[in-house]
């Protein structure tokens, strides 16, 4: 398992939230896979140097989300990821995140042409993990 | 004496001459887990540091720290709970094995291969004069003697202090090695904000004697929000906004930190007829300089006379 | 303990072992002086030097360690390092105090002890040595632990003002003054301990908080607070000296006294400030010179003067007043050295002991019967009496007066009288350019005078004075065979009591016996102005020290302080003490039992009283109450007057309180 998380300090978000999305982004990009096993709370606090109540925190907030589960005397484990909202509230939860990122860019002036090859370099490298990872929003 | 509040404070007041340098302190430290206490220099840290642990006298109010009056700390109450003090002061003419071998006489639950461990992490050497060490090495020692007794309550008072960035980093892990037994408390002051966003999990702010804020860390992020507006042209006057930090007029834009921003301080500011609002994340470190900073507004717009050469 | 114990022996060895070498430095001089000078006859362990060395030394090496053992953890870091262990505060000080007098007694006892080692070795000292010589360095030796604790109080307090650290050595002088110039042994023991005793307690109860005041328990508080009161007063004293002396002095008055020329007539002398002495006979006649018709001049009338030999004795034949100090020094007391010998009186046999001067080894006893190669001889002692006066040729029992051959070490009769009337003194009197030499002896009932071979030249008797001493004066006059017997009341009574007693004079002829005799009556004594400097004294003197005084005496008015200074120092305690103390009592709140304990003390201490007090209370701020905002103490909870709490702190809309979760 090559995850690596880093996390700031006097970073503008919170550190859990860091480890939320770094690990959400693991998964995305394919270094975590189903099945694959996280360190435990007290293991990733020590490594990171960080409160190992922060680290609950976080991995409850990604077991709420469905992405990881605890199992009971074995470990954390990255998750087939559930179906957690209906295409239309997934569509709701999408569009703003879409606002804001369309805006972004235009505020730093990039074209659309630009804005959308960026999207397209991204969407491929993340392509692979599309279709694997177990994301069958198909059901 | 298994309560859950290992530190009450009730009232707590100290006056040195006519200041306070502490007033009407009242708060508790759960068991178990980190609990930061920040403030500014002079705010009365250390002075309420030194009243828990009976050293120095309330003027009045009082408290309690594992549930013995601090007033009346007995012995057994000293074995269970470990104090490190800011300057690291111990005597000079003891060398480190000389410091471990005294201190353990007189604590039974002294773990040695806890102070080897430490005293090895800093690379200390045991036949190394006190007076011979240099600051951040002097710090480990001290943290040695107050980790090896295991103790149930840990109160550190700045301890990262003149500490080099490779000692503070090992002071953070011997705390969060602390953690593993969920019976230890820690209760800590500092001005190590990254510190404080690693391992607290509640904090007590102090402003000027006063506790201005005792809550988990995670409550005071949420609370303290930066909020900016933009303005076509000069912004006009603030109306009075409860809870407002700091408010920083500048070309076009207004930039407003405050407390507890909720639907009335939204209505105030969209009152202003801003073309934009917009919430700004805030680094911890950014809130609490903002929440202990003067408070109010302040302009850095330059008037026209001003801009002529 | 242990562990604490070891660590203070380890942190302070090394001002310990300055100390053992300064210590052993000051003995090897003493050493070197003795050995230096062989006819010394002073017993090194028991003279005035040793004491002085001992004095000092225990004094500045106990008040320099207990300082540095608090001075040690002086930073409130590794104070708090100190204190923050499972251990008591007492216990602490326990250990602390242990470690400290353990080095005490080594860095003071191990050269004293090396000392008296070498000088109780045969063929060191040749002096007489009994091990009640050494109560006054011993006593010397526990004073300094008083020093040693006050050394620790003044690192320890957390004092205002930075001189008043200083105060805690008050008592150590005090007690060091009164050892010195006591009377007895033990009482003085028994003020050591007490001393000890208030410097130790103040000392723990500055452990108990920290050097603060207000933390303190009542005991520790009392001490401290007595402790600095006999610092201020010595303070207090000094000052009122000092500002005295700026002012013009009084005038003392005028004194008169007898005066006896060489024909046998008595004259008074009137002096005064400012007047010359003014001589007049018995009428009151001025003394014309013969030459000029005018007063005679001073320089002249002491030409004329007879000359007198005094013996004074005591009432009950032991000697005069002196310190228990002087009495153990004095318990063999150098005679004569002879060529080969140096000879003491040793009290304790009673007898002449001589010792060899180049073996400094006891070579026998010299008694009324004769000498005797060991310290008894056959049981025969000469009386105490023997010691009082000045010639070391004679000596004498109850019933004989002896002259002493030292070289041939024999004595021989020169006087007897009977057990009903034994003898009390003897004094030789020798007029060498006259060629007179005559042995007076006084006896319970009679005044004898002797030829220097013993041959009887008159005797009479007389009365003793009804005093604690009487004083025999006798006159020689012209022509040679006639005398003049003075008796007067002497020693250190009242000196009311002794205006009292006429002197009685007789005049004595060789051969035909008492020719006249007269009673003098006795001067008046001159009314006693208090000077300026014991005025101002007394004003800060506690009243309640001056009124308990005359079961003491030493005082130049003799037991009784006049009553105008009695009155002034009450008036400094009544007048000012007491209101300032009422005033701060009341503006700062104390209970009624305070105040009241406070009041007391105040009225008995007076000005140090009152010093003190300011010294170690600690004031509290005042702010305005909320609710009824008068003013009122901060440490209080509730207001005074209206009840109130204290405003919680202000809000300003950006607090935030969250409740904590239990983690």
């Amino acid at each position: 398992m090559n995850l690596n998380i880093a996390i700031n300090t006097g970073s503008a978000t919170p550190i859990y939230k860091q480890l939320t999305d770094q690990v959400r982004l693991a998964v995305a990009t394919g270094r975590l896979a189903v099945g694959d096993q996280l360190p435990s709370v007290r293991a990733m606090a020590e490594e990171l140097v960080i409160n190992p109540n922060t680290v609950a925190r976080a991995y409850t907030d990604l077991a709420r989300e469905g992405l990881i589960e605890s199992r009971a005397g074995r470990g954390v484990f990255v998750m087939r990821k559930r179906k957690m909202f209906t295409r239309e509230e997934g569509r709701r939860r999408l569009e703003p995140l879409m606002d804001g990122l369309i805006g972004e860019a235009m505020v730093m002036d990039f074209t659309q042409e630009e804005l959308r090859a960026v999207f397209e370099k991204k969407l491929s490298q993340c392509q692979r993990n599309f279709g694997k990872g177990g994301n069958s929003n198909n059901e | 004496m298994n309560e859950q509040s290992v530190i009450r404070t009730q009232g707590l007041t100290r006056y040195f001459g006519a200041q306070p340098a502490v007033y009407e302190l009242s708060l508790e430290v759960p068991r178990g887990g980190v609990f930061a206490l920040l403030g500014r220099n002079g705010s009365g840290k250390t002075t309420t540091i030194r009243m828990l642990l009976g050293l120095l006298e309330p003027t009045r109010g009082g408290a309690s720290i594992l549930g013995y009056d601090i007033r009346s700390l007995p012995p057994e109450a000293r074995a269970r709970i470990g104090y490190l003090t800011e300057e690291h002061q111990l005597y000079g003419w003891m060398s480190v094995r000389e410091c471990g071998e005294f201190q353990s006489r007189f604590f039974p639950t002294w773990n040695d291969k806890i102070f080897r461990g430490v005293i090895g992490h800093f690379n200390l050497r045991p036949t190394a004069l006190v007076k011979s060490l240099s600051r951040g090495e002097r710090a480990g020692l001290c943290l040695a003697l107050t980790l090896a007794p295991e103790p149930e309550l840990l109160i550190l008072d700045d301890p990262a202090v003149g500490l080099d960035p490779v000692a503070r980093r090992a002071l953070v892990e011997s705390m969060i090695y602390l953690t593993r037994r969920s019976d230890r408390t820690i209760f800590f002051s500092t001005h190590q904000l990254p510190d404080v966003e690693r391992v607290a999990d509640h904090i007590a702010v102090l402003d000027r004697s006063v506790l201005r804020a005792c809550c988990p860390l995670e409550t005071f992020r949420n609370s303290v929000r930066q909020v900016r507006l933009r303005f076509p042209g000069t912004p006009r006057a603030l109306p009075k906004i409860p809870g407002l930090l700091q408010a920083v007029r500048s070309e076009g834009e207004l930039r407003v930190t405050c407390v507890h921003y909720n639907g009335a301080t939204e209505a105030a500011l969209r009152g202003l007829a801003p073309v934009q609002i917009e919430e700004t994340p805030i680094s911890l470190e950014d809130a609490f300089i903002s929440y202990l900073g003067d408070r109010g507004e302040k302009s850095f717009i330059l008037s026209e006379t001003e801009a002529q050469p | 303990m242990k562990t604490l114990v070891r660590k203070e022996l380890r942190e302070n060895v090394r001002l310990a072992a300055l100390g053992l070498v300064v210590h052993t430095l000051m003995l090897v001089q003493h050493y070197r002086e003795y050995v230096a000078a062989p006819t010394n006859m002073s017993q090194p362990l028991a003279n005035p030097e040793i004491l002085w060395s001992t004095a000092w030394f225990c004094g500045i090496f106990g008040a320099v360690l207990g300082w540095l053992q608090v001075h040690n953890e002086r930073r409130p870091d590794l104070w708090a390092f100190l204190i923050h262990r499972p251990m008591t505060r007492t216990e602490i000080f326990l250990g602390k105090v242990m470690a400290g007098l353990g080095l005490y007694a080594l860095v003071v006892g191990l050269p004293l002890l090396g000392f008296i080692v070498w000088a109780r070795l045969p063929g060191h000292v040749a002096a007489p040595f009994e091990l009640r010589m050494l109560r006054p360095v011993a006593a010397y030796v526990l004073t300094g632990v008083l020093y040693y604790f006050a050394g620790m109080l003044g690192d320890l307090r957390q004092a205002r003002w930075y001189a008043s650290r200083v105060l805690g050595v008050g008592v150590a002088i005090v007690v060091s003054l009164l050892v010195s110039e006591g009377p007895a042994f033990w009482p003085s023991l028994l003020l050591i301990l007490i001393g000890a005793a208030i410097l130790a307690t103040a000392v723990w109860g500055g452990f108990q908080s920290d050097g603060h005041y207000r933390g303190q328990p009542v005991w520790g508080k009392a001490a401290l607070t007595t402790a600095l009161m006999v610092g201020c007063l010595i303070v207090a004293f000094m000052a009122a000296i000092l500002v005295s002396n700026f002012f013009p002095r009084g005038q003392p008055s005028g004194m008169t006294s007898y005066a006896m020329t060489t024909n046998g007539i008595i004259f008074k002398s009137n002096g005064g400030p400012g007047r010359s002495l003014e001589i007049v006979d018995l009428e009151g006649k001025p003394l014309l010179d013969e030459k000029t018709g005018k007063p005679i001049d001073v320089n002249a009338f002491n030409r004329r003067l007879a000359a007198a030999t005094t013996l004074e004795v005591a009432q009950d034949g032991r000697p005069g007043r002196s310190t228990w100090i002087q009495r153990d020094l004095s318990l063999a007391i150098p005679w004569r050295a002879t060529q080969d010998t140096l000879w003491y009186y040793w009290s304790r046999y009673g007898r002449l002991i001589g010792y060899d001067i180049a073996t400094r080894r006891c070579i026998g006893s010299l008694g009324p019967q004769g000498f005797a190669t060991d310290l008894f001889g056959r049981g025969d002692r000469f009386s105490d009496a023997a010691t009082i006066g000045g010639a070391r040729t004679l000596s004498s029992t109850d019933t004989a007066v002896l002259q002493l051959d030292l070289e041939k070490r024999a004595t021989s009769t020169l006087f007897t009288t009977t057990a009903d009337d034994p003898i009390l003194a003897q004094q030789e009197i020798a007029r060498g350019d006259y060629g007179w030499q005559y042995t007076m002896v006084i006896t319970k009932r009679l005044v004898h005078l002797l030829t220097a071979e013993g041959k009887p030249v008159w005797q009479t008797p007389y009365e003793p004075a009804r005093a604690s001493s009487t004083v025999f004066q006798l006159f020689l006059l012209e022509p040679p065979g006639q005398f003049a017997l003075w008796i007067s009341p002497g020693g250190r009574a009242d000196a009311e009591e002794r205006a009292k007693q006429p002197a009685h004079v007789m005049w004595i002829a060789r051969d035909q016996g008492v020719l006249k005799s007269l009673d003098l009556p006795a001067l008046p004594v001159p009314h006693y102005v208090p000077r300026l400097e014991e005025r101002l004294s007394c004003f800060v003197m506690p009243p309640a020290l001056l009124s308990a005084l005359p079961a003491g005496d030493a005082w130049t008015w003799g037991t009784r302080i006049p009553r105008e200074l009695l009155l002034l120092s009450w008036a400094g305690a009544v007048l000012l003490c007491l209101p300032v103390g009422l005033w701060l009592g009341r503006r700062y709140h104390f209970s009624i039992a305070a105040q009241a304990g406070w009041a007391v003390f105040l009225l008995a201490f007076g000005v140090p009283g009152l010093l003190a007090f300011l010294s170690v209370q600690e004031w509290p701020a005042r702010e305005a109450c909320p609710n009824c905002k008068r003013l009122r103490l901060v440490d209080r909870p509730q207001c005074h007057r209206c009840g109130a709490d204290w405003a919680p702190p202000e809000k300003t809309g950006t607090e935030v309180f969250a409740p904590l979760e239990a983690v």
